[in-house]
């Protein structure tokens, strides 16, 4: 689940495509490998329905079709955070636009994407436990959703998370503890009486 | 419930969402988003209604020299990418109207002024669109001096003009040189299965039509001419680079600016005018009299011969060494032209042959490798500085959609076939296989 940004030869190897994938559309596509199941999951993390995730990581990618040839970075880690920059824009857009999140966690519960998963298997009633975290995310501010999809569902380091957001990693961390605390209470007030559930 | 931030960081990871994508959804994609960064790379060309790659190539053959085609090129991008009015239903009056006006359109008149890097001189184009599928193209630049006829007066610089009339309906084309009265009609064989829909995506006046949901960033207000204009730039993923100004009280486009990819140039577009009576005469594909007829027909069976004498050329235009990239960028084009200076001034009619052999051959080598691209395959370059002759380093290699092993292309031009693709080298893009999964590991995304 997470992706780390530390600095390997695969990325510098990366460096090369993302000043060639401006011009080259094999560089292009070799990038779009990297990074299409990325995308698919961040989106997927913030949207819940698989079928939507997939038009907004369209969307993402078509539009870095023909933003790239502006795009001024030069390195595979300036490309991956535009990359996200793009993915919260069309992400926090679509929500924006529908206005149907709510209709996106019954979606996503009643299909049952939305469960327990290693030691924890689901018992029947605590199914619902899971869309009621996403429904708690999905009150939060628009920034701090993307703060916390970014940080813990893709394990996206702060000082990343603060190119892609334009913040500085230590207001982000302050950020975080607030947006958690927030998400602490929408949850206990929706789940009254069920502190200290599946525990992991 | 979480008690801390790394009891919810420990709880993430447990989550358990499908995280499979719709079944190929990521092959669909990709080939959306290499056709989207096709079309934003100016690949059209005016002979080629087709919308898709394949339409740069048949303007390839078609135009007088790179010069024309780069220009040419320009308008092409302008409606390679189509005009999206980006509009937010209800918010603005302007914006209600141009709606009301764009979805009431029948036909559209404007003007487009090119200029580029390549060309000293801007390229004005007058643009005639009629719903659904016809357009027309009358392309003017001036004549360079040393090209002008002597009796021509030094003061005023000649100008010559090309007209190109589409029906992407019929898939059929009729360029006319009024300088010459020649009319090449335009046939196209063997098209790709997605041309025609290719093709009706890339009608402007369909452009507009479906572009009041366009997504958009407000650019604030200026003047344009006297007038107080609304701009707005388009965040849609095929529209993006074109920035739309219209009058603030009616509504009306009164100016689009488009910034070509690669560094190129820029297009602005003006003198909108909806709906006007346009005879359809303007957009007739008969030759007009006394006119001489050529037929051009474009084939588009494409062959692994016509890639290998295609790669030939091309590396034998470019002094023997294969160049950067096979997409025709500025760069590449300036190589080519270099390469003339340095040749025997041919006679006219050798100039036409050889003209025609490269057009007939690039065409042929751009062809193959977006039709095996367009169909899911994998098409892999990797020659930028290998010497034509080399027989140990690979140019290229590819792979059709269902094909069991890859066609190996080394310096040489010789082919062989392979279970597995080469390993590129470390300069080199990694091969970007259709199913996302790239065959040696090398474009697996870092974990």
């Amino acid at each position: 689940m997470s992706m780390t940004a530390t600095k390997t030869g695969a990325e510098s190897f990366g460096d090369d495509i993302v000043v060639r994938a401006r011009t080259d559309p094999q560089a292009l596509g070799s990038l779009y490998d990297r990074y299409y199941d990325k995308v698919f999951r961040y989106c997927l993390h913030r949207l819940f329905v698989t079928d939507v995730a997939a038009d907004v990581t369209s969307s993402v990618f078509l539009s870095v079709a023909t933003h790239i040839r502006r795009f001024e970075g030069t390195t595979e880690a300036d490309f991956r955070n535009w990359l996200y920059a793009i993915s919260t824009h069309e992400v926090d857009s679509w929500i924006r636009s529908t206005k149907r999140r709510a209709e996106l966690l019954r979606a996503a519960a009643m299909s049952g994407r939305l469960k327990l998963a290693g030691g924890c298997e689901p018992q029947p009633d605590r199914n619902t436990e899971w869309p009621e975290l996403y429904q708690a995310i999905a009150k939060l501010k628009p920034k701090h959703q993307a703060l916390i999809t970014l940080r813990y569902f893709e394990g996206v380091p702060y000082e990343q998370i603060a190119q892609i957001l334009h913040g500085t990693p230590a207001g982000l961390r302050v950020m975080t503890s607030r947006a958690l605390k927030k998400l602490r209470k929408l949850l206990k007030r929706s789940q009254p009486g069920k502190a200290g559930d599946c525990h992991v | 419930m979480f008690d801390s931030n790394e009891d919810f960081e420990q709880l993430t990871r447990n989550l358990n969402i499908d995280r499979q994508p719709p079944p190929g959804h990521r092959q669909e994609l990709k080939r959306q988003m290499l056709a989207a960064f096709a079309q934003a790379q100016a690949d059209q060309g005016p002979a080629c209604p087709a919308g898709n790659r394949h339409a740069g190539l048949k303007g390839l053959s078609l135009m007088r020299n790179w010069k024309i085609r780069a220009a040419a090129a320009i308008v092409l991008a302008a409606m390679a990418a189509g005009v999206y009015l980006f509009v937010d239903r209800g918010t603005t009056v302007a914006f209600a109207d141009v709606k009301e006006q764009i979805d009431g359109a029948t036909t559209m008149t404007m003007t487009a002024t090119s200029t580029m890097k390549l060309l000293p001189r801007p390229v004005i184009t007058k643009m005639f669109f009629k719903y659904p599928g016809q357009m027309r193209q009358e392309i003017t630049m001036e004549v360079p001096p040393g090209k002008q006829p002597a009796t021509q007066p030094a003061a005023k610089p000649q100008t010559q003009t090309t007209i190109c009339i589409f029906d992407m309906q019929k898939m059929q084309a009729l360029i006319l040189d009024p300088n010459q009265k020649i009319a090449m009609v335009v046939e196209y064989k063997n098209l790709p299965k997605n041309a025609m829909e290719d093709a009706k995506r890339q009608d402007f006046l369909a452009q507009l039509k479906k572009a009041v949901a366009g997504k958009h960033e407000d650019l604030g207000e200026k003047t344009i001419a006297g007038k107080k204009v609304k701009g707005y730039r388009s965040l849609d993923g095929r529209m993006i680079g074109m920035d739309i100004w219209v009058d603030a009280s009616t509504g009306v486009p009164v100016q689009i600016d488009q910034t070509l990819p690669n560094d190129m140039g820029t297009v602005t577009m003006t003198d909108f005018v909806i709906n006007p009576k346009l005879d359809d005469s303007l957009f007739s594909l008969a030759a007009p009299e006394g006119y001489k007829v050529e037929k051009q027909s474009f084939d588009f069976h494409v062959t692994e011969e016509g890639l290998i004498e295609g790669m030939r050329l091309l590396a034998t235009r470019c002094g023997g060494v294969f160049p950067k990239t096979l997409t025709p960028t500025p760069e590449l084009i300036k190589q080519l032209e270099q390469d003339k200076k340095t040749r025997p001034k041919p006679t006219a009619a050798q100039a036409e042959a050889e003209r025609k052999e490269f057009g007939k051959a690039f065409t042929s080598l751009m062809a193959f490798q977006v039709s095996i691209a367009n169909a899911g395959g994998e098409f892999i370059y990797v020659g930028e500085g290998v010497k034509l002759g080399d027989k140990d380093t690979p140019v290229l290699w590819y792979k059709a959609k269902d094909a069991k092993q890859y066609t190996i292309v080394y310096g040489d031009l010789h082919t062989e076939q392979s279970d597995k693709a080469p390993k590129p080298a470390a300069s080199t893009p990694a091969p970007s296989a259709g199913s996302g999964q790239a065959p040696n590991g090398a474009s697996t995304p870092p974990q």
